[in-house]
């Protein structure tokens, strides 16, 4: 809940000033606390139910008190200021505590009065109750924006109000050490009688802040809000302080950069407090009665419950967003890969329709092609080398076998009869060896490609062969010899 | 109670958010799952009908080369099956030519197979067994290139012996000088077989 977007309700002794959001329209004054004068007010903030009121008081029934605490944790120092409170403020309405760099501050709103009965009216309003803030609290700060000079050491505002009187904020190091509120007078009083007045006032006061350590006047700086035209008269007054700085309530709002300001001739500041209010992210301290604080803790959990349901439904659908943008994109594309297989079995079956009659024959006609290229494969014959096996052994000799075997080597196992010798005699040996040699030297020099071996002779004559005269004189032997014929493989 | 009550609405929408992305993760996943094998699926499928309409056009394309090289009728005779009874009867005409005597044969039995090389059906192997007394050696050369020529598929001559049977002198023309085994190998499509019933 912005508090710009709140009614602020301004309470004071003398009467009450509604404020709308923002101030879009005219602030509503009543003098007094009467119900009846008041409807008009409430029936305002009913019209914008949804819309919460902030009541900044600036009564005189509130008060304070300093209290310094020894060094506690956080747990201890809230029983602890608990029980100061309780134990200072015991009939107070509402109280509460402020904790600061070197001491805690209490205060509290006594009962009765018009902040208790508008507490009660607001109840009957649906409007959501946002609590009550202290002016003197919330307006402490406004002290160091207008005079920044008065940051640090001792410093006092001055101002106007139209529902209280004048109230005085001192500061000292920039939060609140004294406040006090003193009788209003007339709007159109003599600008010297107001200056006498505030002067009276501020001299008084310069007594009270004494006992509250401000020892020397002289570093005491006065910042007036007041009507222009009385800013001569009290700067004629010789006050025993640091300085005087007077500013008019329009001027100031300017100078602090409030959405709205008072009215140039508006001689009261309810409408600075009131902007100056508004323009925080959070009141200072909120003051509220159980009731009101239980309503109020609802109302914020349920606000965050809102926020935390809105944040994680976002993070779902963003996540869902997020994951489901690769599901989506490959959904189309799955949907584009359809279309294009549908473009494509109409094409096939366009084109199945029109080449049929074409591819037909083609499973027979690329049997028949593999069926000629197997059967028309050449194969190993023995024809060549029996030609040139006739040229080779010429005259000389005539076969009476051959073998022939497609092994691989296409080996050739030939028998070779002398053509002029039937038996060999064993004188002749040794010639019919050198004549079957030459024959298989001729053989070789015919059959290129070929290895020309002798494998057996008419009789025993190799190494591996048994040489014996056992049976040269029981017979002849036939001339014929064994030839193997082998291509040689390159 | 008087809690969640106050608070309902709020409760309700957050964890029905919570729900919704609780359950959204698994059913995301799920769903991508089931597309990507569904991309994949289509992928392969369009995959399979290009090659369908390629292979068709390169088939229209081969059957338009195959049929300018050859045409239905030489088709027909590298296709056509073997008779075996027609081989028998090639082999005794042959050998009256040749003037053998004592001519016998056997063929084995067909061994189907599939040479390599060929993919479109397999092929019929037999072993032709050839014995014969022959006027000369030159009858029997010629008997085996007659037969290389006249018989359908491809007949390879494995083995050949000629063994004469004969001393010198030359006895006459019309004897039987040469004795003539052979072992040959005849590949073709096979013989048709008919079942019946």
């Amino acid at each position: 809940m912005k508090l710009a977007d709140a009614f602020i309700l301004i309470i004071g002794d003398d009467g009450i000033l509604l404020v709308p959001p923002l101030a879009k329209s005219e602030p509503l004054f009543i003098a007094g606390c009467d119900r009846e004068r008041a409807e008009s007010l409430l029936e305002t903030m009913a019209s914008q139910p949804h819309k919460p009121v902030y009541i900044l008081a600036d009564i005189l029934a509130q008060e304070y008190r300093q209290e310094i605490l020894p060094q506690l944790n956080w747990f201890d120092r809230r029983k602890l200021l608990a029980r100061r409170l309780q134990q200072h403020f015991a009939q107070a309405f509402l109280t509460t505590a402020l904790t600061f760099r070197n001491h805690n501050l209490l205060a509290c709103v006594h009962k009765g009065g018009p902040l208790q009965e508008w507490v009660g009216w607001l109840a009957d309003i649906p409007n959501p109750f946002g609590g009550i803030s202290l002016l003197p609290l919330e307006s402490a700060c406004m002290l160091a924006r207008l005079h920044p000079e008065t940051r640090n050491g001792w410093a006092l505002l001055l101002s106007w109000q139209r529902t209280g009187g004048f109230r005085q904020i001192v500061t000292q190091q920039g939060e609140l050490i004294f406040t006090r509120l003193t009788p209003s007078l007339p709007i159109n009083s003599d600008p010297h009688e107001i200056a006498d007045i505030i002067t009276r006032d501020l001299q008084a006061s310069l007594g009270y802040l004494a006992r509250l350590g401000l020892t020397d006047s002289n570093q005491l700086s006065i910042v007036a809000v007041i009507p222009e035209k009385t800013h001569s008269a009290l700067q004629a007054m010789s006050l025993p302080v640091q300085s005087v700085t007077t500013v008019a309530p329009h001027q100031a709002a300017k100078q602090l950069g409030l959405a709205f300001a008072p009215a140039l001739n508006d001689p009261t500041s309810d409408l600075l407090h009131a902007g100056w209010f508004m323009q925080k992210k959070k009141p200072r301290v909120t003051l509220m009665r159980s009731e009101d604080r239980q309503a109020h803790q609802a109302r914020q959990v349920k606000y965050w419950g809102r926020m935390a349901a809105t944040a994680c439904w976002l993070f779902t659908l963003a996540y869902i967003g997020w994951q489901g943008q690769d599901l989506l994109r490959l959904t189309m594309v799955n949907h584009a890969q359809t279309e294009k297989m549908s473009a494509l079995q109409q094409q096939l079956a366009d084109e199945r329709k029109t080449l049929t009659p074409v591819t037909e024959p083609l499973g027979r006609l690329q049997q028949a092609v593999e069926r000629k290229r197997l059967f028309t494969t050449p194969t190993p014959t023995p024809w060549d080398i029996l030609d040139d096996l006739d040229t080779g052994l010429g005259d000389a000799a005539r076969l009476t076998k051959l073998h022939w075997q497609n092994d691989g080597t296409e080996s050739l196992e030939i028998s070779v009869k002398l053509a002029n010798k039937e038996n060999i005699k064993p004188e002749e040996r040794q010639a019919v060896i050198e004549q079957f040699d030459r024959i298989a030297q001729h053989l070789q020099q015919k059959l290129s490609g070929y290895s020309v071996q002798i494998t057996h002779y008419p009789f025993p004559s190799q190494s591996e062969e048994i040489l014996s005269n056992s049976r040269e004189k029981s017979s002849d032997t036939p001339a014929i010899a064994d030839f193997k014929l082998a291509r040689v493989i390159r | 109670m008087r809690f969640l009550y106050t608070h309902q609405r709020w409760i309700l929408a957050l964890a029905a958010a919570i729900l919704v992305l609780l359950v959204s993760n698994p059913l995301l996943h799920y769903l991508d799952q089931v597309t990507v094998q569904k991309h994949k699926t289509l992928e392969t499928e369009t995959a399979r009908l290009e090659q369908n309409l390629q292979q068709l056009r390169a088939d229209a394309e081969t059957a338009r080369r195959l049929g300018e090289n050859m045409d239905e009728t030489e088709a027909e005779e590298y296709l056509a099956v073997a008779n075996r009874m027609h081989v028998a009867a090639i082999l005794t005409a042959l050998a009256n030519t040749a003037r053998f005597s004592k001519f016998t044969y056997s063929l084995s039995p067909e061994e189907r197979f599939r040479p390599e090389g060929i993919e479109s059906g397999d092929v019929a192997r037999s072993t032709l067994t050839l014995q014969a007394d022959a006027p000369s050696d030159e009858d029997a050369y010629q008997f085996i290139e007659q037969l290389q020529r006249q018989l359908a598929g491809r007949l390879q001559l494995q083995q050949l012996t000629i063994t004469k049977l004969h001393e010198e002198p030359m006895p006459p023309l019309s004897a039987m000088n040469i004795r003539m085994t052979a072992q040959l190998e005849w590949l073709s499509n096979g013989s048709q077989r008919t079942a019946r019933r």
